[in-house]
């Protein structure tokens, strides 16, 4: 019984035992439970993700059943990637989450409630990002938007219930659409699991039509413009903690489910139409998204446009992907590098907007200014979280954007640079105005009284390890060569 | 490559030769007495003033007669240049400045000019030493554009028309000292710079032409131009632009003909030695007898006329020697421009004449300032300047004087040397009788003529253009106004029912590319 | 590793320097003074090896076929020198200037970054690395442009974002696209393309990319907008701004792009070199031109590095060996003589309160050492022997006549006219009697006006020694000529 063996397993397992253990201590012990978790969750997905890069992709049978009867998990480097940044994140959206919750009411929230919650989504995320068969994705898929919904509505005033409503529609929407899809396929192809998925699937309606609104829940669920109206209100009015791991990690799980369907499942030249009109609503989201983050008023709705606008980069990886192997390594490397870059950095931001509005005591962008001198350690953190939604040096953004510039003028399709290009300067745009209120030199009778924040260099610590992310990029590129679809591509890391 | 590079302090050169040696007497014995007549006139309290810019421009003035690299040869005409401009500037009145303004601009011009044609030079010839650079410029095929912007900085240094107002501006408006520094030395340095620079005998006929032609209207034009003027020292300015036309034709002379060539420089070292220590005398005297009443002015009037005649060209003056040796040069040229050039020289006589004379006028009329305690020394250095301005030409130790000291006794040419002067006289005669319409063209023109009437239109159009204002200022809070509308726009797509049938409408799109 | 202390050495100060808060002057000072003295040391010690032939270089894998590398080759050494070497000066300046400023933390921490994205600039060893930096250093500059947190600083460094961003956009593209041309193109002198063959008009659409890129910061008009209202910085910012860091990123990128990235003979055969040489041209005289029309003294010396600079980017087109030197000893030149008036200009402001040329009259009295190296500096810029501008004029001059376009020799004496025209108005505008209250002889602060006499005299020396190994000039020589295939001193 070697422990490394059940990595896969125990991935999944332990957020699980550490939710339910939670649920029995009680809010005193509770954050203690989660911080052990998360710090474990850590270390073993660095453990996962070393064996990946060893070994390469590998199945892993629960209860040694095997597919079709059981349940595989499907461990490869897209997957392990997903994980370590889901720990990451996790560790540090969980060590913000106990001094954000000492600082408050103990009654106002369901604080003790929260850290199951919190959990429990952490468990089917990983459970997302390790499942092979498509079934168990519409259980994980459901699994992490109940957990969200009920952590957007933890704090229980009318704005946070009003849009915790709004994402349980989009959610259920979703998950209803999807398990059509996944009916409609089952019923063509047989099989829920994607790799004899892949082998099966013929190009008939009724597969073609499951994997459409397969693809289209997912799309809601990510958040893709114009599916995107559960998002701003959602992540805007959750706690802030709540809002970091919503914008950081939970789209990036239905993302890596479109990344599994269309590049492993479905096989090449499959609804060609589809990848096109992905990367154009992409386009659509960098340019609309960021101009809604130009004109917001508040400082969390800005940050949660900035989501959108950032999604949209993802998408640009699927019509890239069909001209041929060189420019496919180059996208899918470049689109994993965008969303770990974004996952750090949106995180920081969130915490760090979160911060902000701590010590203001609103979320008001127009009564901020000065901001820089009272916190400048998280003004700092905000500013570095913009060098990597513009995508400039030495970010993970800027990596992606270099990736995924290179494989549209490899590729020939070069409008799609152009598209990468004015989106950076549109991200600059809302990003400085943000900075530049900030940073203003404020009238000093208007600065407020100062409100202590504790966990201020907890923002930066994640924004900073997005700048410096360029250095990291042979990591994430040897797990982009690990993953199974670059290695059924015939790409050698 | 390695002698293209200045190389600072280290690598300037200088030289001793047949070239440097007048002019560094020249220069020398100018910028000394100048300096000294200054140091004396100057109030102890104006002395520091003074020669902060009077002793970098004496120490340019004086090296750029030995400098024998583009290098050096530049470096000493910008310090000389320059510096002038805080003398000229030195009194301190809006007309002083903006006469140095003038002088500035124009200089600084004629120094990028000559700037650009050594460079031009420097890399054809593959090094710095002037002469190398003068003879690679014989085959070059830049030598066209060389020379021309050579020219254009030696007109601009030394007045050719339309640059002629420098001159006046920058002898009108300095202390005397300093004035007749400028006056004796400046514009030499363009004569200076025509021997070691123009290419000799090489250029093609029109050019020499051209250049002599251009010489033989401002020997005119200035003169015209200095008589309509009303201060002493800006007629004197005048008469300086006027006689460096003729030195500028002795220049032309050279041009073309190879023959010509050592003509040609025997003029223009003649004309400057001549012209230099004349002109100094002239502006120092000015100002001596501005500052002497009684028998001592009419003596310092009397002293006055050696110079005055020496530039009109009467016989037994340094101006005698310095025409013939001018003749010599223009006569050896043959065709059409040359010989309407030399049939037109004794006319230039007659407008310097009416200049001299013109000048005295003017010098009478002066009002006495208080006489100076210490008038004494300033008229030793005067009457120094005017026994080196009676012997410097004639016994200069060269062959250009000889022709002259033969024609001596000549009676034809005494002739030839002394009509003009009396032709003006009797126009001044014409004029004085006739005074009712002269009247109102006497003193039309400030000192600098078409340049300050220039410099004022460029004031005038400059006021003209819109000013530029400071960038609008835009705050950081405009954004929420300029986007209510794109947030309406949002509104309106995140309601349920938008929402919904957008995803419906995205669903059906996909399943519909799906299954096409 | 050594080859990457000029980087890692600032930006450790800055990081100290941020550590250490906005209490603690005498350690924040310590801190960045040792940082700038070892930092000079280091770029010295690399000289001393890269003169004797050891090219030093270091990469770090990162992108795939992409390292992340420098190289310290004399080209990169001398603008990392001019760099380094004026930081430990502007420093001196800055603590002074800075005297009773607000979050003095924050300005001396950007500002050692800017000093190591500049060396970093200076000693990248390929394109990509050069745009990283190139980028780290527009955005570690804007917290300085707007450091005062004015609505006018604000709006100011909007605007020098929109450009640096927008030029960053297009150097990105022209290296992403290039790279995909071509595969990694390492600087090489003489060119690095020599294996593309074809490709001309991808080419001259990449070379018009990567120099608009460059020229955002190197002011080529008209993408020089955003220079003249970044002067709400302070003083020492400008200074940095202006003359040493930033700007000369700009135009060492270009310096970079025609001699070791395309190469002089590739740059001047596709015609794109000339188009530059066109568009510098008209710069050095529009910049010189709206300068004499500027009344705020430090507006005027802004437009006088447009023009400036401008005559490194034509010097750099040309394409002529001794052009390209002169171009190269101009950024090193250029950075001594507008920072000494850059220095003036703020010690004006501080002191006296005097912002326009109209204010002057009186200054020269009041302060006359500070006056006095202005003067020098003033004179050096518009190309008097034998100050330093000299040496480096000459050279582009000489290099103009020998490159073929003898056009722009006139431009450039041209513009050492309105050099003159503009710079000498403020020297007879301070000689002129005004009343300021305190004694003559009174100057603002030592540590104000020592950095002042310092790169007034350097100047001096720069054009002194130009001849000699080791000056700008000689140095420059000796860095271009293997971009012209042989040895030049």
């Amino acid at each position: 019984m070697n422990v490394v063996h059940h990595l896969p397993a125990l991935l999944v397992i332990t957020p699980l035992v550490g939710a339910c253990v939670a649920f029995v201590a009680g809010r005193r012990v509770a954050p203690h439970v989660a911080l052990a978790t998360a710090t474990a969750d850590v270390v073993l997905a660095v453990l996962f993700a070393a064996r990946v890069l060893a070994e390469g992709p590998f199945r892993y049978r629960i209860g040694g059943w095997g597919a079709p009867m059981g349940i595989d998990l499907v461990a490869d480097g897209m997957a392990a990637l997903f994980i370590v940044l889901t720990s990451i994140v996790g560790l540090v959206v969980t060590v913000y989450a106990s001094g954000y919750f000492r600082s408050t009411d103990p009654t106002a929230y369901g604080h003790g409630l929260f850290w199951t919650l919190w959990l429990f989504m952490w468990t089917s995320l990983n459970g997302l990002f390790l499942t092979g068969d498509v079934f168990n994705v519409y259980v994980c898929i459901e699994l992490v938007g109940i957990s969200a919904v009920a952590l957007v509505t933890i704090s229980g005033g009318p704005d946070a219930l009003r849009a915790g409503m709004r994402y349980l529609f989009a959610s259920m929407l979703g998950a209803m659409t999807y398990l059509l899809g996944v009916a409609l396929l089952y019923a063509s192809a047989g099989a829920v699991d994607m790799a004899t998925l892949s082998e099966r699937l013929v190009p008939d309606t009724t597969a073609a039509t499951g994997l459409a609104l397969m693809v289209a829940a997912l799309v809601l669920k990510t958040a893709l413009v114009p599916a995107h109206f559960w998002l701003p209100t959602a992540h805007a009015s959750a706690p802030t903690p709540v809002s970091a791991a919503l914008s950081a990690l939970v789209v990036k799980g239905s993302y890596f489910v479109v990344l599994r369907l269309m590049l492993d499942v479905m096989p090449d030249g499959y609804l060609p139409g589809a990848a096109t009109l992905l990367g154009v609503l992409g386009a659509a989201a960098i340019v609309w998204g960021s101009v809604q983050a130009l004109v917001q008023t508040r400082i969390k709705l800005l940050v949660a446009y900035s989501t959108v606008a950032q999604i949209g980069y993802l998408f640009l990886v699927f019509p890239l992907a069909r001209n041929g192997r060189d420019v496919l390594a180059l996208a899918l490397t470049g689109a994993l590098v965008h969303a770990t870059a974004h996952g750090l950095a949106k995180g920081g931001l969130f915490l760090a907007a979160g911060g902000l509005i701590t010590r203001f005591g609103h979320d008001r962008l127009a009564e901020m200014r000065g901001a820089a001198r009272a916190v400048p350690v998280l003004t700092f953190a905000v500013a570095l979280s913009g060098v990597t939604m513009m995508g400039l040096p030495p970010s993970g953004g800027f990596a992606a954007k270099w990736l995924l510039i290179s494989a549209a003028l490899t590729s020939g399709e070069w409008w799609w640079a152009v598209v990468l290009v004015v989106g950076g300067l549109l991200a600059a745009a809302y990003m400085f105005r943000l900075v530049a209120i900030l940073i203003a030199d404020a009238p000093a009778e208007t600065a407020p009284a100062p409100k202590p924040v504790r966990t201020e260099w907890l923002p930066l610590a994640l924004t900073a390890a997005a700048v410096l992310l360029l250095f990291a990029v042979p990591l994430i590129s040897d797990l982009a060569a690990a993953s199974t679809t670059l290695q059924s591509a015939g790409v050698t890391p | 490559m390695t002698p293209l590079l200045p190389t600072g302090g280290g690598s300037l050169s200088f030289a001793l030769d047949s070239v440097s040696v007048p002019y560094l007497f020249l220069f020398g014995v100018i910028w000394t007495v100048s300096g000294l007549y200054s140091f004396v006139t100057t109030p102890r309290g104006a002395r520091r003033r003074i020669f902060a810019y009077y002793l970098p421009s004496a120490i340019g003035g004086v090296t750029v007669a030995l400098a024998a690299d583009a290098i050096s040869f530049y470096l000493c005409f910008a310090l000389m240049a320059l510096p002038a401009w805080g003398l000229i500037t030195a009194g301190g009145t809006p007309e002083g400045r903006r006469a140095g303004a003038i002088y500035l601009t124009l200089t600084v011009i004629g120094e990028a000019l000559l700037l650009a044609a050594l460079a031009l030079m420097a890399v054809e010839a593959g090094g710095l030493r002037l002469d190398m650079l003068v003879t690679a410029m014989a085959t070059s095929p830049v030598r066209d554009l060389a020379t021309g912007l050579l020219l254009a900085s030696i007109a601009l240094k030394i007045g050719t028309l339309p640059a002629s107002g420098i001159l006046p501006l920058s002898y009108a408006y300095a202390p005397a000292g300093p004035a007749s520094a400028l006056a004796g030395a400046s514009a030499k340095v363009g004569a200076l710079a025509m021997l070691r620079l123009l290419p000799a005998g090489v250029m093609p006929e029109n050019w020499a032409a051209v250049v002599m032609l251009a010489g033989l209207t401002t020997a005119f034009g200035a003169a015209a131009l200095g008589i309509l003027t009303t201060t002493p020292r800006a007629v004197l300015g005048y008469s300086s632009a006027s006689q460096m036309g003729l030195v500028l034709i002795a220049a032309g002379a050279g041009l073309a003909d190879p023959a010509a060539v050592p003509l040609s420089h025997a003029a223009i070292i003649a004309f400057s030695l001549h012209h230099g220590l004349a002109k100094s005398a002239l502006v120092l005297g000015d100002d001596i007898v501005a500052r002497t009443a009684g028998r001592a002015r009419s003596l310092a009037l009397a002293g006055l006329a050696l110079p005055a005649l020496a530039l009109v060209g009467a016989p037994l003056t340094s101006g005698f020697v310095a025409k013939y040796a001018l003749k010599d040069a223009v006569y050896a040229l043959s065709g059409s421009v040359p010989h309407a050039v030399y049939s037109l020289l004794p006319w230039a006589a007659v407008g310097t004449a009416g200049l001299m004379i013109r000048f005295f006028i003017l010098t009478a009329r002066h009002a006495q300032v208080a006489p100076d305690t210490r008038h004494r020394a300033p008229a030793a250095l005067w009457g120094g300047i005017l026994v080196l301005v009676a012997v410097t030409c004639w016994a200069w130790p060269a062959t250009w004087n000889h022709h002259a000291i033969e024609a001596v006794l000549d009676p034809r040419a005494l002739l030839t040397a002394t009509w003009p002067a009396l032709v003006a006289l009797g126009l001044t005669a014409v004029v004085r009788q006739t005074r009712g319409v002269f009247a109102r063209l006497d003193g039309a023109l400030a000192p600098g003529d078409i340049l300050v009437t220039g410099a004022r239109l460029v004031r005038a159009a400059n006021a003209a253009l819109p000013s530029r204002k400071p960038s609008e200022r835009v705050t950081a809070e405009t954004g929420p106004q300029a986007g209510r509308p794109l947030l309406g726009v949002e509104e309106r797509l995140v309601t349920w029912v938008t929402a919904s049938t957008l995803f419906v409408l995205l669903a059906v799109a996909l399943v519909l590319l799906a299954t096409r | 590793m050594t080859v990457w202390l000029p980087v890692l050495l600032p930006a450790l100060t800055g990081v100290v320097t941020f550590a250490l808060g906005d209490r603690r002057g005498t350690a924040r000072a310590a801190v960045n003074l040792v940082g700038a003295i070892v930092s000079s040391v280091v770029v010295v010690s690399l000289v001393i090896k890269s003169y004797a032939g050891e090219v030093l270089s270091h990469a770090v894998p990162t992108l795939p076929g992409l390292d992340f590398g420098v190289h310290a080759d004399l080209l990169g050494l001398l603008f990392s020198a001019v760099a380094t070497v004026l930081w430990g000066v502007t420093l001196v300046y800055a603590i002074g200037y800075m005297d009773h400023a607000r979050d003095r933390a924050r300005f001396f921490g950007f500002f050692a970054w800017c000093i190591a994205a500049a060396n970093g600039v200076a000693l990248a060893a390929d394109p990509i690395t050069l745009f990283i930096f190139y980028e780290i250093l527009s955005l570690t500059t804007y917290p300085l442009v707007v450091h005062s947190g004015s609505s006018e600083a604000i709006a100011a460094g909007r605007k020098y974002l929109f450009y640096a961003l927008g030029g960053g956009a297009a150097l990105l593209v022209g290296v992403t696209w290039l790279t995909v041309l071509a595969g990694p193109v390492p600087f090489t002198p003489g060119g690095a393309l020599a294996s593309v063959s074809g490709h001309t008009t991808e080419l001259r659409i990449i070379f018009g990319l990567l120099a608009a890129g460059f020229g955002v910061k190197a002011a080529l008009v008209p993408l020089h907008g955003w220079l003249p209202g970044a002067m709400v910085a302070p003083a020492p910012v400008s200074s940095l701004l202006h003359a040493v860091a930033v700007v000369k990123a700009g135009v060492f990128g270009m310096i970079r792009l025609v001699n070791e990235l395309y190469g002089p003979e590739l740059s001047s055969a596709l015609g794109v070199a000339q188009a530059l040489a066109v568009l510098a041209a008209f710069g050095i005289i529009f910049g010189s031109v709206v300068a004499l029309r500027q009344e705020d003294l430090k507006r005027r010396l802004a437009y006088s590095t447009v023009a400036q600079l401008s005559y490194i980017t034509l010097g750099t087109a040309l394409c002529s060996p001794l052009a390209a030197a002169g171009a190269l000893a101009h950024l090193a030149h250029h950075a001594v003589m507008k920072i000494t008036m850059f220095f003036t200009a703020g010690s004006l402001a501080e002191t006296l309160h005097v912002k326009k040329v109209s204010a002057l009259p009186g200054v020269a009295r009041r302060m006359p050492v500070t006056m006095t190296s202005f003067a020098v500096a003033a004179f050096a810029l518009a190309g008097i022997p034998p100050l330093a501008g000299f040496a480096s004029k000459w050279l582009l001059g000489v290099g103009a006549a020998e490159g073929g376009a003898p056009w722009a020799l006139l431009v450039y004496v041209a513009s050492g006219a309105l050099a003159i025209g503009y710079m000498v108005p403020i020297l007879i505008a301070s000689l002129r009697p005004g009343d300021h209250p305190e004694a003559a002889g009174t100057e603002s602060d030592p540590r104000m006006l020592w950095p002042i006499v310092t790169v007034a005299a350097l100047s001096i020396i720069f054009g002194l020694t130009a001849g000699l190994p080791g000056s700008p000039a000689h140095w420059a020589l000796t860095a271009i000529a293997p971009s012209f295939g042989g040895l030049m001193p």
